[in-house]
């Protein structure tokens, strides 16, 4: 099954100063509107109920993603969570990790967005008791990725 | 002040071109558009980097970003972007951000305790960066938002 993925994160958190980025006509002019489109070849939602220190390890959907996959992440977090990656720095060498923390009520809840490759393992914690998170995650790949076509 | 967060991917099922009968697949409208996150004065701030080949860039924090407190920080790449946060909880994160162009950039956020952000492009092509970042204010608070007029199909009452 190919999907497109048409994303529209409108990240207009920014209201009006000459020097706001937003404002600019360089990323965040296309970020607003609909002309944004990943080429996603498999996609995944999970829900995770998880409570102050509770790790789940993200297993990408597809069992012949290699590491050098384009992968795609949103997380949702409603209380405190983090999403820790390992993988290789751009040389295919060393060894790196990230750490992605965020926070959030169901008022105005917390993000975590990833556009990465070079990731062998996702994991998410959570840093509170009674944290919900919602993980949407997928592969993405260029146009003219022979899988895509 | 600032305005709502919206994210929206849509999927159109084997057909690169058209929109018009794609499902979305992951909707989050959580905040509404009227309620609007407030922020002091100097602790947000944003820029849009150009990093040439094999560049690096240090990122200026707010200046009244105090580090105790939690920063979001959101990261869009029009290249391949190595991106290295130092902050308390985590001496140093290290992720690579990828994406391909203006048109369909990487994005990359934390929210954290942050005490340096680091760009570099490892490529041999330059690209812009923009950064955008603001200070949290206590979301169980009440005098952290201002409530608007709320819009019910279009007609604000």
């Amino acid at each position: 099954m190919i999907y497109s993925l048409f994303a529209s994160p409108s990240f207009r958190a920014y209201q009006g100063t000459p020097e706001n980025p937003n404002d600019s006509s360089l990323i965040a002019d296309s970020i607003g509107g609909e002309s944004i489109r990943y080429n996603l070849l498999y996609k995944k939602n999970e829900s995770l109920p998880l409570d102050d220190t509770d790790s789940r390890v993200l297993t990408l959907p597809e069992s012949t993603f290699s590491l050098t996959e384009w992968s795609i992440m949103v997380l949702k977090v409603i209380g405190k969570a983090r999403l820790t990656t390992t993988g290789k720095d751009y040389d295919n060498t060393s060894n790196i990790s990230a750490y992605m923390d965020t926070y959030g009520t169901s008022r105005y809840p917390g993000y975590v967005l990833l556009s990465t490759y070079n990731v062998s393992a996702f994991t998410v914690t959570g840093q509170e008791d009674g944290t919900v998170v919602e993980v949407f995650y997928g592969v993405s790949c260029a146009d003219a990725d022979a899988r895509y076509l | 002040m600032f305005n709502f967060r919206q994210f929206s991917f849509v999927g159109a099922n084997g057909d690169v071109g058209t929109t018009e009968f794609s499902q979305p697949f992951y909707q989050s409208f959580d905040v509404n558009p009227n309620v609007k996150l407030k922020t002091d004065a100097g602790k947000n701030a944003g820029d849009v980097i150009y990093l040439a080949a094999a560049g690096s860039a240090t990122v200026q924090l707010p200046i009244n970003y105090d580090t105790a407190e939690r920063l979001f920080l959101e990261v869009l790449s029009e290249g391949i972007c190595k991106i290295v946060v130092t902050s308390a909880e985590h001496s140093t994160s290290t992720a690579l951000i990828k994406g391909e162009s203006s048109a369909r950039p990487g994005f990359f956020s934390t929210c954290q305790r942050v005490s340096t952000i680091t760009l570099s492009n490892p490529t041999a092509t330059g690209f812009n960066v923009q950064v955008s970042m603001f200070e949290l204010p206590d979301l169980t608070d009440s005098d952290s938002y201002t409530m608007g007029p709320y819009a019910f199909n279009g007609v604000s009452v």
